[in-house]
C-alpha cells in the first residue's frame, strides 16, 4: 500500500529550514570548540521521507549506523534523533580525539560519539528555543549502535501514531577538507509540529 | 534461483517456491511470516503498532497487528489455504532505545509480539517459532520451501527458528 505525501507549503519548509540552519550553526560552533579547528555547515536539506525512503537516505535499513535519540517531554510531543553511519562516526571521533588512529568502537570513542550527539541536539534544542521563546525539557540522549532499520523504529513508530512520513533535516559539517556526515531528523505528531510552525510565525492549513 | 521479495515498513507481500520473502532492519516493529504447509505459498507482513482502533492514523490496515493479521490471513484464504493448514513464524519486538518514562514506547516491541498472539489463537493459527524481545535489530528470510525462518542480526549472526 502507498504511503500518502502531505505537500508541505514553501513558507512551512522555509521555516524548518531557518530552524535546522540555526541548529546546525550552533552545533558546528560547539562542536568547532572540540575540535578547536574551524567547522563549517552546509544549509540544511529539509524533505519529508516516507519510513522507506528514510531508511534508504541513510544507507540502507540494514547499514549499521549510530543513533542518538532523545524525545521531548511536556508541551512538545516529539523526537529528536541524530544519525551517523559508521565511516562517519569514525572520522568525527578520530577529529575530535586529534589521533588518526582512534576508533569509534572503544570506551573512549563511544563516549566521544555521545558527547557529540548531545552538543547536536542540544544545539538544535536550543535553536527552537531561542526561535520560539518556549522553553523545551528532554530526555538524557541514548546512544544504540544497530541496523539503521531498528534505530529508526522507535521514532517512527512514534510519528505513525500521526503521519507517514517524518522530516529529515540534513546537515552535513565541513572541517575545509573532509565532511563530516550526520543527519538530525525531528519527528513530531502533527498536533506538536504545527503549533510549533504557529510559535515560527507561519500559518499552517 | 528464486529471487528474494522484499516488504516494506507497514507492508505485505506473498510468496511462492524457488522465491523468498525478506523484511531488512526490524527493531521494535514485527516481521510475521504466515504459511501453507501443503500449498507452500507464504505472506510476510511488517508491523509496526499493536492495536488500531487506538491511533487517529489508521488507514493503512498494515501498520498494526489486529487490522494487518485480519487482512494476512484473509488474502492467504483468498489464494486457496485452509485455516487448518497455515502456520506462523513470527521475530522482531526489540526494545532498541528504552524511554521508560515516554508513556508507552519503551515496550511497543514487546505490545507488537503480544498483539499477534492474541490474533494468532483468535484465528485458531499455531505459531510454530518466534525469535523476539532482546535489544538487536533483525533482518528476516523466510523460504517457503523448507519453512525455514532466517534471522539475521547486525554483525551479520544468523540463526534459523
Amino acid at each position: 500500500m502507498s504511503e500518502k505525501k502531505t505537500a508541505l507549503s514553501d513558507q512551512v519548509v522555509n521555516a524548518l529550514a531557518e530552524l535546522g540552519h540555526i541548529g546546525a550553526g550552533n552545533a558546528a560552533t560547539s562542536l568547532s570548540v572540540m575540535l578547536s579547528d574551524k567547522l563549517e555547515v552546509t544549509p540544511p536539506a529539509v524533505e519529508l521521507y516516507g519510513f522507506d525512503e528514510l531508511t534508504q537516505k541513510i544507507g540502507g535499513p540494514e547499514a549499521t549506523v549510530v543513533g542518538i535519540l532523545s524525545a521531548f517531554e511536556g508541551d512538545l510531543d516529539a523526537m529528536i534523533l541524530f544519525v551517523v553511519g559508521l565511516e562517519d562516526a569514525g572520522k568525527l571521533v578520530r577529529s575530535v580525539m586529534h589521533d588518526e588512529t582512534a576508533d569509534w568502537h572503544t570506551e573512549m570513542g563511544i563516549s566521544a560519539i555521545k558527547e557529540i550527539g548531545n552538543i547536536m541536539i542540544g544545539s538544535y534544542v536550543a535553536s527552537m528555543e531561542s526561535l520560539t521563546g518556549k522553553k523545551f525539557r528532554y530526555t538524557p540522549p541514548q546512544l544504540c549502535v544497530d541496523m539503521a532499520g531498528a534505530i529508526l523504529d522507535i521514532p517512527c513508530i512514534h510519528i505513525s501514531k500521526v503521519r507517514d512520513e517524518v522530516l529529515l533535516v540534513d546537515s552535513k559539517f565541513t572541517d575545509g577538507e573532509k565532511e563530516l556526515g550526520g543527519y538530525v531528523m525531528v519527528f513530531s505528531d502533527g498536533h506538536s509540529y504545527d503549533r510549533l510552525l504557529r510559535d515560527l510565525g507561519v500559518g499552517v492549513e | 534461483m528464486g529471487e528474494t521479495i522484499k516488504v516494506g515498513i507497514a507492508d505485505v507481500k506473498f510468496v511462492s517456491p524457488p522465491d523468498k520473502i525478506t523484511t531488512i532492519g526490524l527493531g521494535s516493529c514485527v516481521g510475521v511470516a504466515l504459511y501453507d504447509k501443503v500449498t507452500k505459498q507464504a505472506g510476510l507482513i511488517h508491523i509496526m503498532l499493536p492495536d488500531s482502533t487506538k491511533i487517529r492514523n489508521n488507514e493503512n490496515k498494515l501498520k498494526f497487528a489486529d487490522t494487518g493479521m485480519d487482512y494476512l490471513v484473509a488474502e492467504m484464504k483468498k489464494r486457496g489455504s485452509l485455516i487448518s493448514n497455515l502456520r506462523a513464524k513470527m521475530a522482531g519486538g526489540a526494545m532498541i532505545f528504552n524511554f521508560s518514562t515516554k508513556n508507552d514506547l519503551g515496550s511497543i516491541g514487546d505490545q507488537n509480539a503480544e498483539a499477534v498472539r492474541k490474533k494468532l489463537i483468535q484465528h485458531g493459527i499455531k505459531l510454530v517459532s518466534e525469535d523476539c524481545g532482546k535489544n538487536c535489530g533483525r533482518t528476516v528470510i523466510f523460504d517457503p520451501q523448507t519453512f525455514d525462518y532466517e534471522i539475521v542480526t547486525a554483525g551479520k549472526q544468523k540463526h534459523i527458528i
